[in-house]
């Protein structure tokens, strides 16, 4: 958790100086759908008033989006269909959207799909990525040889 | 009994809607200015690391421009070379056409075109024979004149469809008529080509007057050739009393390498 709270530092300070895109959303969109649990909404809510404020927005509206889209991401996670990765591209485009309208329309700016693009380019190698950190203490089956 | 079912639909509905909450809250409280002490004294620590990493991405982003601009450059270069050879090529078409034109002006200047017809040909060729880029199907024809201003280049001796040839009086096939002049006087001869590269005037009686540096000029009773075309100047004067008649080394006036245009009297 710490090395993820760290990550999601850097990682908002790069999104604020650097690169204009949501990193901090898009490595909690792929947190939420492979680990959906409490503590993400915390995440997100933390994260979200630390870009407001790195961004010099309002607090909590980045926030409220963000809460929003990780709960959309855990209720997605009980439907029966989840477990198919793939079906990852049309849930982070569709949420990002929504994200990046929600964006727009609280800092009254317009929406830059060449982001949207990237980010949902991001996503994959991101969710691999989360993916093999996660799962690095799930014990696997050894592989047996039949002789 | 309905929130039970919609707290066991929804996730952690509890923590979110309490969140939501805060969220909300947050927004109210900021929007009053609340949080305006402890944003400025965060920022003493953030602003730093984001100043930090702003310069560190210009750095970055201006070593990625550099090889990118230096690329760009390289292309640049390449098409401005190639712009430059095609501007030379065009310059040099333009030069060669100007003085086509020069030529032509001063062609007629010389010869009245209301008097003599021609036909402009350019020299392609020179070895014994000068060629020209005009042949029969521009109404070139054997044994025609010529010329450049008012001086004699040689005669048409072969016509193919597209190109001619042209004997040179300096050919030792090449025997014309031809007079100097002088204050003194004029002298007549016959001007014969000696060894594809000069020019002898024989023929001339003891008594006419001939230097160094007269003009040397056509007769015209060949019938192709006009009468008072400049064949050369005299370089020495060869005169032995033994002999009957003197004779004169002939050097032409220009170099025909260096000719643009030539003009064929037609008629």
């Amino acid at each position: 958790m710490k090395t993820l709270i760290i990550l999601l530092i850097f990682l908002s300070f790069i999104q604020v100086s650097l690169i204009p895109l949501d990193l901090v959303l898009i490595v909690l969109i792929i947190r939420a759908y492979l680990l959906p649990e409490e503590r993400n909404l915390y995440l997100a809510f933390g994260f979200g008033i630390f870009i407001s404020f790195l961004g010099s927005g309002t607090l909590g509206v980045q926030s409220l989006i963000y809460l929003v889209v990780i709960q959309a991401i855990h209720l997605f996670k009980k439907t029966p269909f989840s477990s198919n990765y793939l079906l990852l591209l049309p849930l982070v485009t569709g949420v990002l959207t929504a994200s990046a309208f929600l964006v727009a329309y609280s800092q009254k700016s317009s929406i830059t799909w060449q982001n949207i693009f990237w980010e949902v380019f991001l996503s994959f190698p991101v969710y691999f990525i989360l993916r093999l950190w996660e799962e690095r203490f799930v014990v696997k089956k050894e592989v047996k040889l039949k002789v | 009994m309905i929130y039970y079912c919609v707290y066991k639909v929804i996730p952690h509905l509890q923590i979110f809607l309490i969140l939501v909450f805060l969220s909300f809250f947050t927004i109210l409280l900021d929007s009053f200015k609340t949080f305006g002490f402890p944003k400025i004294a965060v920022s003493y620590l953030t602003t730093p690391i984001e100043y930090g990493l702003y310069k560190s991405g210009q750095s970055i982003k201006s070593q990625f421009y550099f090889i990118f601009a230096a690329r760009f450059a390289a292309k640049e270069n390449k098409a401005m070379q190639e712009q430059i050879g095609s501007l030379l090529s065009e310059n040099a078409d333009l030069r060669r056409k100007l003085s086509e034109s020069e030529s032509l002006i001063e062609q007629e200047k010389t010869l009245d075109p209301k008097v003599y017809k021609f036909i402009i040909a350019r020299p392609i060729g020179l070895d014994r024979y000068l060629k020209i880029d005009k042949g029969s199907e521009d109404g070139v024809k054997l044994n025609q004149a010529v010329v450049f201003k008012d001086n004699f280049l040689g005669k048409v001796t072969n016509v193919s469809p597209k190109t001619s040839s042209l004997i040179l009086p300096t050919d030792p096939d090449s025997k014309l008529a031809v007079f100097s002049i002088n204050k003194e006087g004029r002298a007549k001869g016959i001007l014969s080509g000696r060894f594809g590269s000069e020019m002898i005037m024989d023929k001339i009686l003891h008594e006419e007057k001939i230097f160094e540096g007269d003009l040397v000029y056509s007769e015209g009773t060949e019938g192709f050739l006009p009468r008072g075309l400049i064949l050369g100047r005299v370089t020495e004067v060869l005169e032995r009393e033994t002999e009957i008649f003197k004779q004169a080394k002939i050097k032409p006036v220009f170099d025909i390498s260096d000719l643009e245009l030539v003009f064929v009297i037609e008629e």
